[in-house]
């Protein structure tokens, strides 16, 4: 019902050049490929594969995921607070699905 | 004079019969409510399964225990009512006692399942038996146990049980033990933590001889 | 001469030197029992950190809470309130002229608002129940009305005559063995001595304060799961792990246990939701 979905959190002011916490959690069962032992039937898993992060519609991180990473994962990134604005994630998984979620942040 | 002497003896017997009372009413007037109401709500609150309805039912020792939070708060009749009652509750394999196999007790030892069910899902099959040991127990050297048992690693050795003694007359008395305490441990701890395996046939006397085994044999990986 | 004794004793020296630098090595590799317990706790310290994967039931929840007309369920303060509802409650309704903790009042208020049969709202409580991954508006409504809560301490009103009966009944049958394997919540969760089963250490209702810890974090996020465990369910996996029969949800057991538990939490901060293993 609500896979993809996420919660974004970050300070909501910052000081300018402070290095602050992206952190996020994606609802995803993030299930791996697998091979049934016995009948030998394959399913090709249903994970995340990529995770970017937009500053202000600026892409400043990339990262790709596979399924080793546990279900629901969080994840935490990084980001020197330099202007007011908007943090946009964009993730998308194997089955081709793609959400985005935003957060706001004041930088004096 | 004889109405005095029977108003006498009523008083008497009256002011006899009223400390008991007085005993009984006192754990029952801490607790507030009757034992009825408790086993209504505790009987509204499983599924009207008739498969399982067995299971709530008590028996006597589970009675008296459920009246004590610990074993140590037993008074000492209670206590030897209950080791009495749990003594006669032991029986014995077909061949009596002799050793059994200690590769079927280390799976049986190793095992959680047997017994659970839940209509929701998770079930164990009838198939599944184990006694879950390791929940409470440490048994193999390295092996990650629970703590709310004693230790059972090198039982056999500490217990002075090697190759060639184990076939004695001692020997064998000292896995009679071990069997007694798997089969029903209330019969030594009363209203302990541990499971009365045997005598709810969870184990059969067979699998508690194998499991005795298996803690005691010189060749078990328990005391190597 | 005097040289090849020499080389010969370095030769000694640099393999007893290798042999014992393998033993620590060997050594350092393999894990006591004890150190795979520190390890596991440790795991589940870091766990805490973060943004717990149950705040996002709680978003679902808002919605279902209106989809299912719960605005109109009075919690014991006001219609729709839910700021600190967990706080106070089990307490005794006089609509339902029952003393019902909050699971058990969601039921009720699915019963009266939402149109439901006693049927459909077990069927709709335990539609996540021995799953995993599994986005159920039932635990999502709960999680969301007791994050309402977080922050307050729990104060049950021990007070009221009808609440301190279910702690009475809650507290016998807390006490009582039962079943095949005379097992009751006492055998693990009492007693003064700090025991473990397997890897897990646990709580005790006798030692002050661990009762609360335990249980001001339900709605907890079970990672092996994948979804978040309510109070029921604990109790329901409790009991299938007692070899008790079937726990039947929102039943008056399960408000005796609750009155039981939350009693003795009394002054507990609120701090949902909880992860575990």
């Amino acid at each position: 019902m609500a896979t993809g979905t996420a919660i974004v959190r970050v300070p909501k002011e910052a000081q300018k050049g402070q290095v602050i916490r992206v952190q996020m959690v994606i609802t995803h069962p993030m299930t791996p490929p697998r091979r049934d032992p016995q009948t030998g039937q394959e399913t090709p898993g249903y994970f995340l594969t990529k995770l970017q992060l937009f500053y202000n519609d600026q892409l400043v991180s990339e990262m790709n995921m596979a399924a080793g990473i546990s279900a629901n994962p969080f994840i935490a990134l990084p980001l020197k607070a330099d202007s007011s604005g908007v943090i946009k994630i964009v993730y998308e998984d194997n089955k081709g699905e793609k959400w985005e979620k935003n957060a706001e942040i004041t930088v004096k | 004079m004889r109405k005095a002497l029977f108003l006498g003896l009523l008083a008497i017997g009256l002011v006899g019969i009223s400390p008991a009372q007085q005993k009984k009413q006192a754990t029952k007037k801490e607790a507030g409510v009757k034992p009825e109401e408790v086993r209504q709500v505790l009987l509204s609150g499983f599924e009207q399964d008739p498969r399982f309805l067995w299971k709530i039912e008590q028996d006597e020792s589970q009675r008296i225990c459920s009246q004590y939070p610990s074993m140590e708060a037993m008074p000492p009749q209670a206590v030897q009512k209950v080791i009495e009652l749990e003594n006669k509750n032991i029986k014995y394999p077909q061949w009596g006692i002799a050793w059994g196999d200690w590769k079927e007790g280390k799976k049986l030892v190793e095992s959680a399942r047997g017994g659970r069910f839940a209509s929701y899902g998770f079930s164990d099959k009838p198939t599944d038996r184990g006694g879950n040991c390791y929940a409470c127990h440490l048994i193999e050297k390295g092996v990650p146990g629970g703590t709310m048992g004693p230790s059972l690693t090198a039982y056999g050795k500490r217990y002075g049980i090697t190759k060639e003694n184990m076939n004695t007359p001692e020997g064998l008395e000292k896995l009679k033990t071990v069997y007694k305490i798997i089969y029903n441990a209330w019969h030594a701890f009363p209203c302990s933590s541990m499971p009365r395996f045997g005598y709810h046939g969870a184990l059969s006397p067979e699998e508690v001889m194998n499991i005795a085994t298996y803690l005691l044999h010189p060749e078990s990986p328990v005391n190597k | 001469m005097r040289k090849m004794l020499l080389t010969s004793a370095v030769f000694g020296l640099a393999c007893a030197g290798f042999l014992g630098y393998q033993a620590v090595k060997a050594q350092d590799q393999e894990l006591s029992p004890e150190e795979e317990i520190r390890l596991v706790q440790e795991f589940n310290r870091m766990m805490a950190e973060g943004i717990n994967p149950g705040e996002i039931w709680a978003e679902i929840g808002k919605e279902a809470f209106k989809k299912y007309n719960l605005d109109k369920c009075d919690f014991g303060l006001g219609p729709g309130k839910i700021e600190g509802a967990l706080a106070q409650l089990p307490r005794y309704f006089p609509d339902a002229k029952r003393v019902m903790d909050l699971e058990t009042r969601i039921g009720w208020c699915l019963q009266q608002y939402a149109g439901m049969t006693p049927e459909q709202v077990k069927k709709f409580v335990q539609q996540c129940w021995g799953k995993s991954q599994c986005m159920g508006e039932y635990d999502a409504i709960v999680m969301y009305v007791s994050m309402a809560s977080n922050g307050q301490k729990i104060n049950v009103n021990l007070k009221d005559p009808q609440v301190k009966r279910m702690y009475e009944i809650g507290k016998q049958i807390y006490y009582a063995r039962l079943g095949p394997w005379d097992f009751n919540c006492a055998v693990c969760h009492a007693g003064q001595k700090e025991v473990r089963i397997r890897a897990t250490r646990l709580w005790s209702a006798d030692r002050p304060g661990e009762a609360g810890q335990a249980v001001a974090i339900f709605p907890k996020y079970l990672v092996r799961w994948a979804q978040p465990m309510t109070m029921h369910y604990r109790y329901s996996e409790c009991m299938r792990q007692m070899r008790w029969p079937t726990f039947e949800p929102h039943s008056d057991l399960a408000v005796a246990l609750s009155t039981f538990l939350y009693g003795t939490a009394n002054g507990t901060e609120i701090k949902v939701p909880g992860i575990g293993r």
